[in-house]
């Protein structure tokens, strides 16, 4: 697995650098690796040798646990690494960690590719020159069709859209591996899990030294992080964007303590719709919020911040609201402002008492915020990729019927599939009626469809 | 000839209010052969396609006018 300085054809003075020293750094023992780096950048080989050096086995070690013991691959790895560090060692930022982490970050990226492409030769999408990495072979038309017979439904609209784009074999390899429910599932609920612990974190470290109405903080992020990472779990395997939210309300209402009722609205114009509830009052709330037109939720999406009302019948930000709705159950309201990608929300929770919500409730009640922001975010992108998904898969059915029908016409006639094509287009015309429709009553009856006599003006 | 023709097929795709790859889809979805870089290509003008190849995009675009209430503008290989 030795480096091989072969691939050093790079002029040292080919592009700039940033540093003034280190002209002698194959002969200085022990220069840092920040040194090392800019040696590199200078285009001195022996920079490179002396970071494969250090940071070599730590590299071909992990690639090797990646890779699963191919060890061919575990070397093909380390030396795509150094390669990519040889030449474009700007992209290693000391700012976000030691350059061997650096290396190792690499080296996990450049061993899940393989991993991918590996995977995907089971399904022989790089059975032919797919072997060349940063190959931009493209898939013929016929190589497509090829695919797409073997291929299992869920997956023809990613090959498909790769056809469409033109990508590559690796590309498409990839497309695949998004479109595997269960992977995509797994790392959305980890990533939510992280950010809630970060939004944890970052509400404790605002609290400092104004926490004197909450419980031990340690135990409380703990009990949090628990909660959470049930809601994070329960968020990404709900079924729908409904059934996500409705999960964070009901947990909001379970965990806060001051918590009586909740519920999320979302703004469509000047619309106010409550998405979930835990309680019909909700509803009766935000209603009123919308016909006089103010109180806290709608302020807190004005205002994109938190909103806390801690007692309504006595507020004079919302002197008609305020008094109406604490008449209708609703004294205390604490509304936060959801952080989603196209949708303005609010995720409001109520109690039936004034001053309900203490600091501890407050912090529990961002991070329900944060998770319906996001879980609202990754709802729309779900379904925007369903949307495109549904496009090709209803393309493809249509070019099968339409196949299906050219085949019927060409067997009974004796004619070619442009032939067969004519006849399904003419009497498309004729009829005045989709070519999809004609081809789907010749399946279904297998009358010749009706056309005006060929080939004829108008 | 069909030439003459193609130099409208980007024009009518311009008219019909569809992208590119929108009226690819569609020429894909009625058996179109040829890759979306292809397509491009013929409404381009760069590449000349089969009368077939022109017929099958000529269609997308008149069921695309078709169902924004007007008729068949776009000419097919036989009919000019």
């Amino acid at each position: 697995m030795g480096y091989s300085n072969s691939e050093t054809s790079r002029q040292p003075s080919a592009r700039p650098s940033h540093a003034g020293h280190l002209d002698a750094l194959d002969h200085i023992e022990g220069p840092s690796d920040a040194a090392l780096v800019v040696g590199i950048e200078r285009g001195h080989p022996g920079a490179l040798a002396e970071a494969h050096r250090r940071h070599g086995p730590s590299v071909y070690g992990l690639a090797g646990r990646m890779c699963g013991g191919e060890t061919g691959d575990a070397g093909e790895v380390t030396h795509q690494v150094f390669l990519a560090l040889w030449r474009r060692p700007e992209r290693y930022n000391p700012e976000r960690g030691s350059l061997r982490r650096h290396l190792l970050v690499q080296a996990y990226a450049e061993a899940i590719k393989r991993r991918r492409i590996n995977s995907s030769r089971g399904l022989d999408l790089t059975s032919g020159p797919g072997s060349d990495p940063g190959g931009r072979t493209r898939l013929s038309g016929h190589e497509a069709w090829g695919l797409l017979a073997r291929l299992p439904e869920v997956n023809r609209g990613a090959v498909v859209s790769a056809y469409f784009g033109e990508h590559t074999y690796n590309e498409v390899a990839e497309l695949l591996q998004q479109q595997d429910g269960a992977v995509k599932t797994h790392l959305d609920a980890c990533m939510t899990e992280l950010r809630a612990r970060l939004a944890v974190n970052s509400f404790f470290d605002n609290m400092a030294g104004g926490t004197e109405d909450m419980a031990d903080p340690e135990t409380t992020i703990v009990d949090l992080t628990v909660n959470l990472s049930e809601v994070a779990r329960a968020l990404f395997a709900a079924g729908s964007v409904v059934d996500t939210l409705q999960t964070v309300v009901d947990q909001a209402v379970a965990t806060i303590d001051g918590c009586d009722f909740a519920g999320i609205f979302t703004v469509n114009g000047d619309e106010v719709v409550t998405a979930v509830h835990s309680d019909p009052l909700v509803v009766e709330i935000d209603g009123l919020q919308q016909m006089t037109g103010e109180g806290p939720c709608l302020d807190a999406i004005d205002q994109q911040t938190t909103v806390y009302a801690e007692d309504l019948a006595d507020d004079d930000r919302w002197t008609t609201f305020g008094p109406e709705a604490a008449a209708a159950g609703a004294r205390c309201a604490l509304a936060y402002h959801l952080y989603a990608k196209g949708t303005l929300g609010a995720l409001n929770l109520y109690a039936h008492y004034p001053r309900a919500f203490g600091a501890t409730d407050r912090a529990k009640g961002l991070i329900f915020a944060t998770l319906s922001g996001l879980a609202l975010s990754g709802a729309r992108s779900h379904e925007s990729e369903d949307r495109r998904a549904d496009n090709l898969n209803r393309a493809l059915a249509t070019r099968e019927l339409i196949g299906q029908a050219q085949g019927i016409l060409m067997e009974r006639e004796r004619i070619t599939s442009d032939r067969a094509f004519d006849i399904l287009r003419r009497a498309s015309q004729h009829l005045n009626i989709r070519l999809r429709e004609v081809a789907q009553d010749l399946v279904d009856t297998g009358d010749r469809p009706p056309t005006r006599p060929a080939p004829g003006p108008t | 000839m069909v030439r003459n023709a193609d130099a409208r097929l980007d024009q009518a795709r311009h008219d019909a209010h569809l992208s590119e790859s929108e009226l690819f889809l569609r020429y894909f979805s009625l058996g179109g052969m040829s890759s979306s870089l292809q397509v491009e290509a013929f409404l381009l003008g760069a590449l000349l396609p089969t009368p077939h190849d022109h017929d099958v995009l000529a269609h997308a675009l008149n069921e695309r006018f078709s169902e924004l209430g007007a008729d068949h503008p776009v000419p097919y290989s036989g009919d000019v």
